[in-house]
C-alpha cells in the first residue's frame, strides 16, 4: 500500500525508469542505424555492369580476331579458325582471371567456329607495283554485291612514281574514286570523289610510308589527312586499280565474298596479288555468372564492322 | 513542521526526476545526432550517387575516341617509371591531375566537389597463380571510410604502343617488366597471341 510518504519516492523511481526507457530506446535505434550504414558499406566496391562487360568482351572479340586474320597469310579456312579458336580461348581466360579477381564474377568467352563466317583478302604483302600483269585490272571482280570491310594501301613513298593511280569503288548504283599522285617522297596528293562529295588533300608519309587506310578515308601515318572513305558505299561489286604502275607499296582488300581468282597465299610475302581466308564473323558464346548476375548470349561479331564504330 | 518537510522532500524528488528524465533525453538526442547517417560521406545515398559517377567516368574516358583508357594504361615514360606528368612511381599523378580529358572529368566531377581519389591500374602476371599485380596510376592517399570504387576492363594488345610523347613506335611485346631496364613498362606480356593482358582501372573516391 502507498502511503504519501512514500508518493515522492514514486515520482523519483518513475523518472529514473523513464530514463532508462529514453536511453534505451536511443541505443535500440542507433544500432538499427548502425546496421543498415554497415550492410551498405559492404556493397563499396561496384561490379561492372552487364553491359560494360558485354561491350568489352565483343571489342576485344573483335580486335584478336581482326589481329588473326592479319596475322597469317598462308593459313586455310580451318587452320584460321583453330587459328582464332586457340586465341579467343586465350582472351576469355584472360578475361576471365581479370574478372574473377577484380568483381568475383565467372566470365567465359567460347569460340564456335562451325557457326562463324568466312571471308576473303586480297593482299601484296610484298613491296611492288599495284599491277597484275597489267597496270588496269580489277582486284575485285564485276559480279554480285558484297561487303567491303577493309582497304588499306601501303606506298612505299620513294619508290612509287610521280604521275596518278586511281582507285574506283562502285555498286553500280554510287561509287567513290581516289586518285592518289606523288608530289614530292614527302608529300602525295589524295583527291576523292563520293557520294556524300569530294575532298583533295595533301598527305605527308611517315618514315617513308604513306599507310592510307581508304574504307575509312584516313591516313595511319598523318593525322590532318582525311578523305572519302569507300565505307560510304554499303555493298560494293567491283573494285578497279588503274594506273598501277605508279604506285609501289603492299595493299589490302577484304571482302565477305571469295577471291578465287588469286592463287593462295605462301607464308613468304609475294609480291603480286594473292588471297588468303579471314574470319569475317566470329560467333561466340560469352557467359557472365555472379551472384546479383547470370546470363549467357550468343553473339555473331562482324569483324569488319561498317560505319564508325 | 513534518507537513513542511514533506512538501519540501516532494519538491526535491520532482526536481531531481525532472533532472534525470531531461539528462536522458538529451544523451539520447546527442546519440542520435552522432550517428553515420549523418556524415554524407558514408549515407547510402550518397555512396550510391558517387559510385554512380565514378563509374560514369570510366565510361565516358573509356569511349573517347583518342584518350581511352587503353591509351591512359600505356601513357608510361619508362625512364621515370610512371605515367608521363607523373610525380614519383609510388603515387603516380599524385596530387596532379592525369592528362586531358581524364583530368579534366576527374577535377570537374570530384575535386571541385572536394572528393579525393586514386587510381590504380591491376594487370595479370605471367604466372596466373601470381595473382595481380598494381601499377598506381593517381595516388592520395588512403582511402577514407565510406570510400568507393568502380572499375572497367581494358585489354591490350602486343603490338600496341605506348602513348606518351617520350617513347618511340617499340610495341609492347617488345618492353621488360625489369625496373632497371631502360625499357620498363611493368605490364607483362601474360597472354600467348595478339593479346598483351587483360588489365583492370580501377577508381576510388571518398
Amino acid at each position: 500500500m502507498v502511503t504519501h510518504k512514500d508518493r515522492a519516492q514514486l515520482l523519483f523511481v518513475g523518472a529514473i525508469a523513464l530514463a532508462f526507457l529514453i536511453v534505451g530506446i536511443a541505443v535500440v535505434v542507433n544500432t538499427t542505424l548502425f546496421v543498415e550504414n554497415t550492410q551498405a558499406g559492404m556493397a563499396g566496391s561496384q561490379t561492372q555492369s552487364p553491359v560494360a562487360i558485354d561491350n568489352e568482351v565483343t571489342n576485344s572479340l573483335r580486335t584478336v580476331t581482326l589481329r588473326v586474320n592479319h596475322r597469317t597469310l598462308d593459313h586455310s579456312a580451318t587452320e584460321l579458325g583453330a587459328y582464332a579458336n586457340n586465341n579467343v580461348t586465350r582472351l576469355g581466360t584472360a578475361l576471365g582471371e581479370s574478372y574473377a579477381a577484380s568483381s568475383s564474377l565467372s566470365v567465359s568467352v567460347r569460340y564456335r567456329n562451325d557457326s562463324s563466317k568466312f571471308g576473303s583478302r586480297v593482299v601484296q604483302a610484298g613491296d611492288s607495283t599495284f599491277e597484275n600483269g597489267s597496270p588496269n585490272w580489277t582486284p575485285v571482280s564485276s559480279g554480285s554485291q558484297r561487303e567491303l570491310g577493309w582497304f588499306v594501301v601501303n606506298l612505299n613513298a620513294s619508290e612509287s612514281q610521280s604521275g596518278t593511280f586511281h582507285a574506283n569503288v562502285t555498286n553500280e548504283t554510287n561509287s567513290v574514286n581516289l586518285t592518289i599522285d606523288k608530289v614530292s617522297d614527302s608529300n602525295f596528293s589524295v583527291r576523292t570523289s563520293g557520294p556524300t562529295g569530294s575532298a583533295s588533300q595533301f598527305c605527308t608519309p611517315r618514315r617513308g610510308r604513306l599507310f592510307l587506310d581508304l574504307h575509312r578515308g584516313q591516313s595511319v601515318t598523318d593525322d590532318s589527312c582525311r578523305f572519302n572513305g569507300t565505307d560510304e558505299l554499303d555493298t560494293v561489286s567491283r573494285v578497279k586499280f588503274t594506273n598501277g604502275d605508279n604506285a609501289v607499296g603492299k595493299y589490302a582488300i577484304v571482302t565477305n565474298s571469295s577471291s578465287a581468282s588469286f592463287p593462295e597465299c605462301e607464308l613468304t610475302p609475294r609480291t603480286d596479288p594473292c588471297h588468303a581466308p579471314v574470319v569475317w564473323a566470329a560467333n561466340a558464346t560469352v557467359s557472365v555468372v555472379g551472384s546479383d548476375v547470370q546470363y549467357e548470349s550468343e553473339k555473331n561479331v562482324t569483324i569488319y564492322p561498317s560505319g564508325v564504330e | 513542521m513534518l507537513g513542511a518537510n514533506r512538501g519540501q522532500a516532494y519538491s526535491l524528488e520532482a526536481i531531481a526526476g525532472s533532472v534525470i528524465v531531461v539528462m536522458a533525453l538529451l544523451f539520447a538526442l546527442q546519440s542520435i545526432i552522432i550517428t553515420p547517417t549523418t556524415s554524407s560521406g558514408v549515407d547510402p545515398e550518397v555512396r550510391e550517387d558517387l559510385r554512380a559517377q565514378a563509374s560514369d567516368t570510366l565510361v565516358i574516358v573509356d569511349s573517347n575516341e583518342t584518350a581511352d583508357l587503353s591509351y591512359y594504361t600505356r601513357y608510361w615514360v619508362p625512364e621515370i617509371r610512371t605515367f608521363e606528368g607523373g610525380q614519383n612511381p609510388s603515387v603516380g599523378y599524385g596530387t596532379n591531375s592525369p592528362p586531358e580529358v581524364l583530368g579534366t572529368i576527374l577535377k570537374r566531377t570530384f575535386t571541385r566537389n572536394s572528393r579525393l581519389y586514386n587510381i590504380k591500374v591491376l594487370y595479370l602476371h605471367t604466372n596466373a597463380s601470381d595473382g595481380r599485380g598494381r601499377v598506381p596510376m593517381v595516388y592520395r592517399g588512403q582511402p577514407a571510410e565510406g570510400a568507393v570504387t568502380a572499375s572497367h576492363t581494358v585489354t591490350l594488345y602486343d603490338n600496341q604502343t605506348l602513348t606518351s610523347g617520350k617513347t618511340g613506335t617499340a610495341e609492347l611485346w617488345e618492353y621488360e617488366t625489369n625496373p632497371t631496364s631502360e625499357a620498363y613498362y611493368p605490364i607483362p606480356n601474360a597472354v600467348e597471341g595478339p593479346v598483351y593482358n587483360v588489365v583492370e582501372v580501377r577508381l576510388t573516391v571518398w
